[in-house]
Parts: C-alpha cells; structure tokens; sequence
C-alpha cells in the first residue's frame, strides 16, 4: 500500500445539531488509529464521512490523492451491528464483499474467501447460516468479509459494543494477531478508553462538537493484554485527561 | 398418532350424526344432502371425468390470472417502493381498491368483456393484485437501511444492490403478500366463475352455479368440498414449505 494521507477538516454542521467542526488530522499508511469519545461526540458521523456514506457540508476528505466523493470498496466500513445478510451463508457473506474485486477467478475469490474466515478462526463455519452464529462469531464474519477485498484502510464502528466482556477481550487478542500480519491501516471509533490503547498504535480523543482534544501515539509492544499494568496507566492517563479538559470546557 | 386417530374418530362421528339427521328425514334432501349422496356424486363424476375436468379449467384460469396478478402487483408494489409520487397517487388507489371485495369487479368485467375467460382473468387480477403490490411496497421499505450501507461500502451499486441485497432482504415480506394475494385470488375465481356463466370450459364455480340451478344440493356440497380441499392443498403443499424454508435458512 502507498502512502496514505488523510487531511479532514471534514465539519457536518447540521442545522440544529453540530456533529463536527473543522476537524483535521491525518492517518498514515500502516497506523491503528483510534477515535475515542463519548456518544454523541460526532466520531461515527466522522467516520461515516470517511467512508463516503456521507458528505460533509464542509471542508474535504482525502484517501491518498483521491478526494473522498463517495463509497468505495477500498474504504471498508464495519458497523455496530454485523450487517450480515441471513440469506446468504457464512462463505457467501464474505464472497459478496468480493464481487467487486476484478482480476480474480471465482476459484481464487473462493480461496481468499476461505483464507480469511481461516485467519478470523471460523474454517470450520463456511456453511453456517448466520442466525446459528453467536454475537462474536458473526463480527468475525463481518471482519473477514471487510478484510478480504484488501482494503486501502479499514474503518471500524464500535465492532465491539454490542459484545459481552469475555467475548470481546478474546477478540481484541484475535483482532491484533490479525492487525501484525495484514498491517492494515485502520480507524477505529469506540468509547472505551483501555479497548482504544489496547488496540491503536494512536489514539485521537475527540469532544463535542468533534473536537480533537488529545493525540496519544500508544508505543506499548504488541500483543498487548487488556489487564497490562503499563496499559492500564496509560488508558489512566488519557481518561484523567479527558476528564480534564472535560471540566475546563464546561467552565468556558 | 394419537391426535391423528382422535381427529379421525370426531371426522366418523360428525359424518355419522350428519348421516343419521338426513336419513331419519329430520331435514328435506333439497336442503342438505347426506353424506352418502355427496360421496356418490363425487365418485360418479371423477368416473365421468366432470370434477377432473372442471378442476383443471378452474386451476388454469387460477395459475394464469394469478400469476399476472403477481406480476402486475410486484411491479406496481416496487414502483410504490421508490416513488412518492406513485405512493400518494397509486398507492392511495390501491389502498382503496384492496378494500373492494373482488366479486364488486364481476359486473363490470362482465360489461367490458362479455361472458368469456377474459372476464374471469380481470377479475382474478383485480382481486389479487393490490394486496401483492402493498405487501411488496411495505417490504421493500422495510429493508433495513444498514444491509445497503454494508452493500455500498463493499462497493455495490444500483441494480446489483437490488437484485442482490433488497429483493432477498424483501422476499419474506413479498411471499407473504404473495399468500394473501392467492387467498384473493381464489376467492375472485370463484366468484367469478359463478357469476360468468360461460357455456363450455366449465369450471368449479360454474359446476356450483347449475347445481344450484338444478336444485342439485349434492352437487353443491360436493363442489364445496373440493373448493375446500384445492384451498388446503396450496396452503399445506405449496405456501407452508417455501415458508418453513425461509424460516429454516434466515432462523426467522
């Protein structure tokens, strides 16, 4: 992958509600971006606007040189929610994601297709129908599904929100075994501080309305666990800031 | 096995009750036929080749009025979908027609297209129709928005986001309109065969309408009973596993 810049002075003003205001930053190619807030904050009207779903009323977009007009399957959206669709098995939902990658055969999609529910840990679910998948199954679907299209960057919606603690801790281990061979770049939006230092190599905070509050680069090695005593101060250290600046806004 | 032979034994003992009432000459033969004279008609005419006939006219008339009735409601039920033009012109036309019981149309198709198979077709149509188009409409609709986001981003657009993403998501949505458009379907027929009182090509109705003329009570609760018999059979044969299908793949 080439090098990926990304300049964002990307404001959604909504009449009423103003989700973003001039916010700018860059994600370089190879980078585990995090965007951390609290609801509300705007991060997934951001990362809506990333991924092309939505045009922002003001300021510009850029994946590489390309201005950023629309959707496109080299900017990989993964919601909330899976998004799987219960037609279609677990083989076929990652398929799909591959209809729109050319110079491949249908064997050669097959293979990747496999290659990368191997690399999520569901060889052995290509025929399951997704309604027999649990929760963290079927986000490991939507993962592989993102991933195998080889996008240029991976955006990532709160993937993990809806999943309960254990599940979710053994994905964070899973997602970063992943992240060190494939060394997508990735933006990440999510709410929770010690998931965001986990997982980023950089972690934006971001405030009402989208502000950026805070640039932490995270240098912790991987893998990294979720009770590290070094990840622990520095997830400490970003939530004291936050609360910091969280006060210091309230008195402006 | 057990509800099986408790159904059967309460069967016996309602044809038995029915038996004995027409044979102690509690009520007139003109009024109810006895079983055993129901049966004796139904065997005479499979031996004479009169029920087949007449109920292969009435299941073709059925497939092909039915069929265009599909169609012409799934058409106008996606042009709802995408048009709020059509939904508040259209669609209110539609609302208002599905109230119209179907044997309302039999004088008018009667008018327009005299004593013939076109007339039954209209009013076969014009039954089944509306409720397929709402039942289309509202399943389109329905569709959850994050399926197409999920197909956009993957690169999706137009008219492979419809035939790949919206017309599966809507199918359970649009057999459901399909069932309840049969139900209309069936209805319009045989109000229609009653009403056009075609000479040859005789149908179900029309073997109802002369028993009726003929004073053949026998006949009548004969016909009735195979009417019966053709409505159960599409549900249990046709409509019940394509259902049980989409619930077993979808875990609906």
């Amino acid at each position: 992958m080439e090098g990926l810049g990304k300049t964002f002075p990307g404001p959604k003003g909504g009449r009423p509600v103003q989700a973003l205001r001039e916010v700018s930053f860059t994600v370089a190619a190879g980078e585990y971006v995090c965007l951390l807030g609290r609801s509300g904050c705007g991060k997934s009207t951001l990362l809506a606007i990333v991924a092309g779903l939505l045009a922002p009323d003001e300021g510009r977009c850029y994946c590489g040189d390309e201005r950023i007009t629309g959707p496109d399957r080299h900017r990989m959206l993964m919601f909330q929610e899976p998004a799987l669709f219960p037609w279609l098995n677990v083989l076929d939902n990652v398929l799909f994601g591959l209809s729109f990658v050319d110079n491949l055969t249908p064997g050669e999609k097959r293979n990747r297709a496999e290659h990368f529910l191997e690399l999520v840990g569901l060889a052995d679910c290509l025929n399951f129908r997704i309604h027999e998948l649990s929760g963290g199954m079927k986000q490991r679907v939507a993962l592989a599904r993102a991933l195998a299209p080889d996008p240029d960057i991976l955006l990532m919606d709160e993937p993990f929100s809806a999943l309960d603690a254990m599940t979710r801790e053994q994905l964070y281990e899973d997602l970063q075994k992943i992240w060190q061979q494939t060394h997508k770049t990735v933006l990440m939006v999510t709410h929770n501080v010690r998931e965001a230092v986990c997982l980023g190599t950089r972690v934006l905070a971001l405030e009402r309305p989208g502000r950026i509050v805070a640039d932490h680069a995270v240098t912790l090695p991987y893998p990294r666990g979720m009770n590290d005593v070094a990840l622990a101060e520095t997830a400490a250290h970003i939530s004291g800031f936050l609360r910091q600046s969280e006060e210091n806004g309230g008195q402006a | 096995m057990k509800t099986t032979l408790g159904s059967l034994a309460v069967g016996l003992i309602f044809l038995g009750l029915w038996q004995a009432i027409c044979s102690g000459g509690l009520v007139s033969p003109l009024l109810l036929p006895s079983p055993l004279d129901t049966g004796r008609y139904l065997v005479d005419s499979i031996r004479e080749g009169l029920l087949f006939s007449a109920l292969a006219i009435t299941l073709g008339r059925l497939v092909i009025g039915y069929a265009l009735g599909l169609a012409l409601g799934w058409l106008m039920g996606l042009l709802l979908s995408v048009s709020a033009l059509a939904r508040g012109t259209l669609g209110l036309a539609a609302l208002g027609l599905q109230t119209l019981p179907s044997v309302c149309w039999a004088p008018l198709a009667i008018l327009w297209f005299g004593q013939t198979e076109t007339a039954m077709y209209f009013v076969v149509i014009m039954g089944s129709t509306w409720a397929m188009a709402m039942a289309t409409e509202n399943a389109v609709r329905s569709v959850p928005p994050i399926y197409i986001k999920a197909a956009r981003v993957m690169g999706s657009r137009g008219g492979h986001t419809w035939r790949k993403v919206i017309l599966p998501a809507a199918l359970p949505g649009m057999l459901a309109g399909a069932k309840l458009g049969w139900a209309f379907a069936w209805r319009s027929l045989m109000a229609a065969e009653i009403y056009v009182t075609i000479i040859k090509r005789f149908g179900l109705g029309q073997l109802l309408h002369f028993g009726r003329e003929l004073n053949a009570m026998d006949q009548v609760a004969a016909v009735m009973l195979v009417i019966i018999a053709v409505g159960l059979a599409a549900d249990r044969l046709v409509f019940i596993p394509v259902e049980r299908q989409l619930r077993r793949t979808r875990g609906l």
